[in-house]
């Protein structure tokens, strides 16, 4: 298994040295190979998708080292004979956070494909050879179980995604381009200095200071370090606190938070709607993966001292985003903006650092991938046809292309959060996780659902409702298709005069297995949870056993202190037991603040039922007031 | 006691009754094409089926009966099964659904025959049906919340179904906006409740339990109580969400029957009344709820006066019936808490036959009239339509509370229930008293307005519309877009509808009548008229635990009450029978009011110029912001690099060979220097 999940991040990437390769006149066999590609690569996606299990907490399908436990194949530096110096490693391995990201870049790939089967003229080759070395940065990224690896990956993203929207972008395409790719750099070489001192400190003041660039032994090695200023709260100087706020600089920018998200409306209105369905649906969670793998996996106690910063800035971002997109006319733009409020609710359910709000949040990252990417998709279906993205120039296209308003409406309104729909499931716990992280925002937050609601159908208004009107095409539209009637779905009418071709074989296999993922989720969550929470679950008590040493190190008892080395790996049950409830309240006691009070007025009266449940949610609500 | 329980046959097949619904949608849904005018019969089925286990369920309710079909959601610790309750409330919501649903869905058969999308209106008819009846069959808040999300988006794609109308697509999206605007105040509930309840378990049972048992403080359960009741306001169409139902009558009428009359918005009652056992606690909660019953039974009362057309008049009924309901839902102080329960059930439960009826019927003149729904371009249609008229006539006097019909008995219940509040409230007294005289004041208004509405087009003159009637509005105002020439116009104008729409009429009426001789005979035996209706409602969960003392048939409210009611319509009947001058002679009299209540008293105008100028001014600022300060900020930060290389470090690109080659050899030479001092560091 390790090995197919190795073929399966560097098939792509070989597509796309075969593209080169391949002399092709006109682009139909480049865009073919690059469909088979693509396909295979989703092939062995599923295969990976089916053979994990979903009661394992580690990283599955990753070959370790038999000797020394390590995953992975030594890369960099290392010598075995004296196990001296760095040891880079190339180690693969998915758990529940990266599964369905993984799948879910494969699966939008199709779609990207799809979107760009006909739009797509010049340098056909190499467009798809973009796409497809983007995808393979992209699994390798999500696969990563090394931090350099992860790091190499995370840059060589930008790569392709600059010359894809930099060659086959709109009339701006060269500034957004350039725009995208400095933002997103200056925020990344923040991220890498900060990457560089997670593995400094480990390596200075762990137990037995080794030097590891593996994520998962990072995040097991932080968290039970030896050395007390690192689990300092409250204090913004605290070594976790400034790790957190160089790492978040990168993430931040990617996800995008609030207020460095201007590159992002700029970015998609000049993609390609390839470009724009990768970026909205993958690379966005490129930030958010980050901020769970990294900003809470290993600085979980920055995360907390950040919270109230972190919070606003998110429920700023999600009533801000939104309202900015009900003001567009652009729908591409509008689309572009309600990823900006989307995001800022995963966020926001991230940084509720429970399980609750943090599983919500993975459920959203995949949801807001397939909605987003949906969305995108569709709006390429009507630009390639009437070159035009401006909702005043069309109305009524319901009208003239039925299925494709069936898809547009099944977006939105999973977009949306309707219950039943993907969005709903990801978006309720997350704020049901921030309510009881701080009630404040997650009310703040709730209006972004009437808000979201309110842009999302103003779009539907405005672009399938209504009399029909079309915008005019330009010459080189396409002629009037006779078999127009055998395409349309509903046969509500299709005007005999319709220069407009129906919508297409290929955008139909582009959408329908994401409409399929958009239902199936909303109708039967549970299984998506049960592959994710093993892993948030794992976070989670990383989060809570660094609380609890933090909270003894504030509070040293009298007697004996034993310190419980909670980490990532065993031991959860000693962690779990250990928790001294008695002690929670006066914790809460002196960080209480204004609005956050009536929180903890509610722990009190709940703490006798809060024991029947798990330990940590419990005792994150008890720390609403932090 | 509740461990002792075993789920019986249709307690464990209950699920049986959304499925059957949901099936038959995917199936019309799927075969669309295949079935085309036969695609109402899916639809038909699942809902028969559906009707069938509803009466089983009936005789199986129990306070204590629930089932977990599967477990649905699990993120974290907030964990949702699909489980559902059948006890006495909601077996007895379920059997009302689904044949009314029924009824009207096979009214619908002959009213959109021809319809391009005949299809897909039986299909989200379906699908309705099924979100409808597992709101009523969940037994947890955030099961009921996805239903009623769900139902609120079946209704807005169903008022929307005739996409191309400006009028209808505007509509819908009001409809689901306010409802959003709703569903945050029940979201908020919901995640207060999930906070503090034990176990995070949001189900019906562990809720009232713990509220019972003190576990909940009370100042928690009075934000609850209010945060489900502003929920409920949206869905339920009271002040201050109501403006969204009067609009949604642009959908087809079977829809305004079935969604916007009988069934959906009832939920919101449904909410308050599954939830009586913990807003029962909060009497400060009650009586708002009661005043705002009050308030908005008036305010719709008062524009249902002078509307024009006849389907907006019964919406605005609509919402003042349902003003009626909170009412008594509002009066459920001490030991009338159970009465009052019973009472909103009861109106809930004959209101949807008569508004059904009366949807149905308006429907039905609709038909008739090719499309044509103002009442001023009709009239005297008593001998054209003679079983419209007839079963119109029945379901007018039901709403206006004519003795016996089944409208007078659960009017009178939700009267007692208020009178009994004035006595039993201990410092809301003052709320009741108004409230009842209110109350009394809009059952003679009701009775005015649908007497109006009656013989305004049943009697006098007979007029049927014609284009160059001065009230016609302009050629494309009434246009369906592409649906216009295929709807509407395949039969003459004024011919009574086929017997596919004409038996439902007739079997709705003949419930109306049914109930309330039930009633009538139930009297004597049970010792009051509505025991039978408290007695099945009784085995509902909480319910025997509500406060319940003895209340006889007050011989004062029912005689007041049919003397207002016999009375409006007396006054309609001068007034409207034939055409006179005094109707002409009362809007001079009372020309700013006229104007006011024709103007729907420019609610709708003022939110639109306060809340939504207030979104769409914020958003354009956003966007400002946006586009000139948080992106020029941005840059403006990255232009601080370009700033300092321009002043500093472009001094040392001078393009001078020497002093490239010159400042190259200083480095290295430092750089030797320094390895060799570390070489000399080293022993």
């Amino acid at each position: 298994m390790a090995t197919l999940l190795a073929i399966t991040i560097f098939l792509p990437i070989l597509g796309s040295v075969a593209l080169a390769l391949i002399p092709d006149r006109d682009g139909r066999t480049s865009r073919r190979v690059a469909m088979a590609v693509a396909l295979a690569t989703l092939a062995c996606s599923v295969v990976l998708l089916l053979a994990f299990r979903p009661s394992v907490e580690g990283p599955q399908f990753s070959a370790a080292d038999k000797a020394t436990g390590h995953y992975g194949l030594s890369w960099v530096g290392h010598d075995p004979e004296t196990r001296s110096g760095p040891d880079i490693r190339v180690a693969f391995g998915l758990d529940g956070l990266s599964l369905w990201l993984f799948v879910l870049t494969s699966l939008l790939m199709i779609t990207a494909i799809c979107s760009s089967w006909e739009s797509v003229k010049e340098r056909v080759a190499a467009h798809y050879g973009f796409l497809l070395a983007l995808q393979t940065g992209l699994l390798g990224l999500f696969a990563s179980l090394d931090i350099v690896l992860f790091y190499i990956f995370f840059e060589f993203t930008l790569i392709p995604l600059f010359f894809l929207i930099g060659i086959w972008g709109g009339p701006q395409r060269r500034r957004a381009s350039v725009t995208f790719f400095l933002y997103t750099l200056a925020g990344s070489l923040l991220t890498l200095l900060g990457v560089i001192a997670l593995v400094v400190v480990h390596y200075q003041f762990s137990v037995d200071k080794t030097l590891t660039f593996s994520i998962p032994e990072l995040t097991q090695g932080l968290a039970a370090l030896d050395w007390k200023p690192w689990r300092e709260v409250g204090s913004w100087g605290s070594p976790q606190v400034l790790i957190f706020l160089l790492l978040l600089a990168g993430f931040a920018i990617k996800v995008p938070m609030f207020p460095v998200h201007t590159w992002l409306p700029l970015a998609h209105v000049e993609a390609p709607t390839a470009g724009s369905v990768v970026l909205a649906g993958v690379l966005l969670k490129v930030g958010s993966y980050g901020l769970l793998r990294f900003n809470l996996g290993m600085t979980p106690l920055g995360a907390q001292a950040c919270f109230p910063l972190i919070a606003s800035l998110a429920v700023i971002g999600i009533i801000y985003g939104a309202l900015t997109a009900l003001a567009q006319t652009d729908v591409k733009r509008l689309v572009a903006y309600s990823s900006v409020s989307h995001m800022g609710f995963i966020v926001l359910g991230l940084f509720s650092l429970n399980q609750t709000g943090i599983d919500g949040a993975v459920m959203q990252m995949i949801n807001h991938g397939l909605t987003t990417g949906a969305l995108f998709a569709c709006v390429g279906v009507i630009y390639e046809r009437y070159h035009t993205r401006s909702m005043n120039e069309m109305s009524g296209l319901w009208n003239r292309m039925p299925l494709l308003a069936f898809f547009l409406m099944l977006a939105s309104l999973g977009s949306a959060a309707l219950p039943g729909l993907n969005g709903f499931v990801g978006e309720f716990p997350i704020l049901v996780g921030s309510y009881a992280a701080s009630p404040t925002a997650a009310v703040l937050a709730a209006t972004g659902m009437i808000l979201g609601a309110f842009y999302l159908l103003w779009m539907i208004r405005k672009v399938l409702f209504g009399p029909l009107k079309e915008p005019a095409t330009d010459g080189h539209g396409h002629e009037p298709i006779a078999s127009a009637d055998a395409h349309s779905h509903d046969h509500d009418q299709v005007h005999p005069t319709s220069s407009v071709p129906p919508i297409g074989w290929h955008e139909i296999v582009g959408l329908a297995p994401l409409m399929f993922l958009i239902v199936a989720i909303g109708v039967y969550p549970r299984p998506f949870f049960e592959q994710i929470q093993p892993a948030t679950r794992a976070i989670v008590r990383t989060i809570e056993a660094e609380r609890q040493m933090a909270y003894e190190d504030e509070h040293p008892q009298p007697v004996q202190r034993v310190r419980r080395r909670g980490g990532g790996g065993g031991g959860t049950t000693a962690t779990k037991k250990a928790e001294p409830k008695k002690a929670e309240p006066k914790k809460a006691e002196p960080s209480k603040k204004g609005e956050e009070s009536k929180a903890n007025t509610k722990s009190e009266s709940k703490k006798a039922p809060a024991a029947k449940s798990e330990p940590g949610e419990a005792s994150s609500i008890e720390k609403g007031g932090r | 006691m509740e461990s002792a329980y075993e789920p019986g046959f249709f307690v464990r097949n209950a699920w049986l009754i959304p499925f059957f619904p949901l099936l038959g949608a995917l199936v019309t849904a799927v075969g669309a094409r295949r079935l085309r005018g036969l695609a109402h019969l899916p639809v038909w089925a699942g809902i028969g089926l559906a009707f069938l286990v509803s009466l089983g369920t009936l005789a199986s309710a129990d306070h204590a009966a629930k089932y977990t079909v599967f477990e649905w959601l699990s993120a974290g610790n907030l964990e949702v099964p699909f489980q559902v309750r059948v006890d006495g409330l909601s077996t007895m919501m379920l059997s009302m659904v689904t044949f009314v649903s029924g009824l009207v869905a096979i009214f619908a058969a002959g009213y959109m025959h021809g319809d391009p999308s005949y299809p897909r209106f039986f299909a989200l008819i379906g699908l309705f049906v099924a979100s409808m009846t597992g709101l009523v069959l969940s037994n947890n808040y955030l099961l009921t919340y996805v239903f009623w999300e769900g139902v609120g988006a079946c209704s807005y794609l169903l008022i929307g179904f005739w996409y191309a109308r400006p009028s209808a697509a505007a509509a819908a999206m009001k409809a689901f906006l306010v409802n959003r605007v709703g569903d945050f105040g029940f979201a908020i509930a919901i995640f207060w409740l999930w906070s503090i309840a034990p176990g995070h378990d949001l189900s019906y049972d562990s809720i009232f339990a713990a509220a019972e048992s003190g576990s909940i403080p009370t100042s928690a359960i009075a934000g609850i109580s209010l945060l489900l009741f502003w929920g409920a306001t949206a869905k339920s169409a009271q002040i201050p969400l109501y403006t969204w139902l009067p609009d949604a009558m642009e959908g087809p009428t079977p829809v305004s029957a079935l969604i916007h009359a009988a069934t959906m918005v009832t939920a919101g009652v449904y909410l308050l009344a599954r939830s009586m056992p913990m807003v029962a606690m909060a009497p400060g909660v009650q009586a708002v709820i009661a005043a705002t019953g009050c308030a908005t039974a008036l305010l719709a009362a008062a524009i249902a006066l002078t509307q024009n057309d006849l389907k907006r008049v019964m919406a605005y009924s609509t919402v003042s019936q349902l003003g009626y309901m909170f009412m008594a839902l509002g009066s459920g102080v001490g030991d009338v808490a159970q009465l009052a329960v019973v009472a909103a059930m009861f109106h809930l439960f004959t209101h949807a036959f008569f508004k059904a009826l009366l949807f149905l019927a308006s429907g039905s003149v609709m038909h008739a009239m090719g499309d044509v729904i103002d009442m001023r371009r009709f009239r005297g249609l008593r001998h054209r339509l003679p079983i419209t008229y007839l079963t119109f006539a029945v379901g007018a006097l039901a709403l206006a509370a004519f003795p016996p019909l089944s409208g007078f008995f659960s009017k009178d219940e939700v009267l007692g229930a208020i009178s009994g509040a004035i006595h039993a409230s201990e410092s809301y007294s003052w709320v009741y008293q108004i409230v009842y005289w209110t109350a009394l004041v809009t059952a003679f208004m009701t009775a005015f307005y649908t007497g109006r509405a009656f013989f305004l087009t049943f009697h006098g003159p007979e007029k049927l519309p014609s284009p160059n009637d001065p009230e016609a509005p302009p050629v494309d105002a009434h246009a369906h877009g592409h649906a216009d020439d295929a709807h509407g116009h395949h039969h003459e104008i004024g011919h009574e509808s086929p017997p596919v729409m004409a038996i439902p009429l007739m079997i709705l009426a003949g419930c109306t009548v049914l109930i309330g001789l039930i009633c009538l005979v139930a009297w004597p035996i049970t010792g009051g008229p509505a025991e039978w209706f408290a007695g099945h409602l009784e085995k509902t969960l909480g319910f025997e635990a509500l406060g319940h003392g003895e209340h006889g048939f007050s011989w004062f409210t029912a005689t007041l009450g049919t003397l207002l009611g016999v009375g409006g319509i007396a006054l309609a009947y001068v007034m409207y029978a034939e055409p006179g001058p005094l109707p002409a002679r009362m809007k001079e009299r009372f020309g700013a009011l006229y104007r006011a209540s024709l103007g729907k008293f420019y609610v709708d105008e003022f939110y639109d110029a306060t809340v939504v100028a207030i979104v769409r001014i914020s958003a354009s600022i956003s966007d400002f912001v946006d586009t000139y300060v948080v992106d020029r900020l941005i840059t403006g930060i990255a232009l601080i690099p370009r700033a300092i290389g321009r002043a500093r470090l472009a001094l040392y690109q001078n393009g001078l060979i020497q002093f490239y080659a010159a400042s190259s050899a200083l480095c290295v030479a430092f750089l030797l220097l320094f390895l060799v001092l570390l070489g000399l560091q080293r022993p």
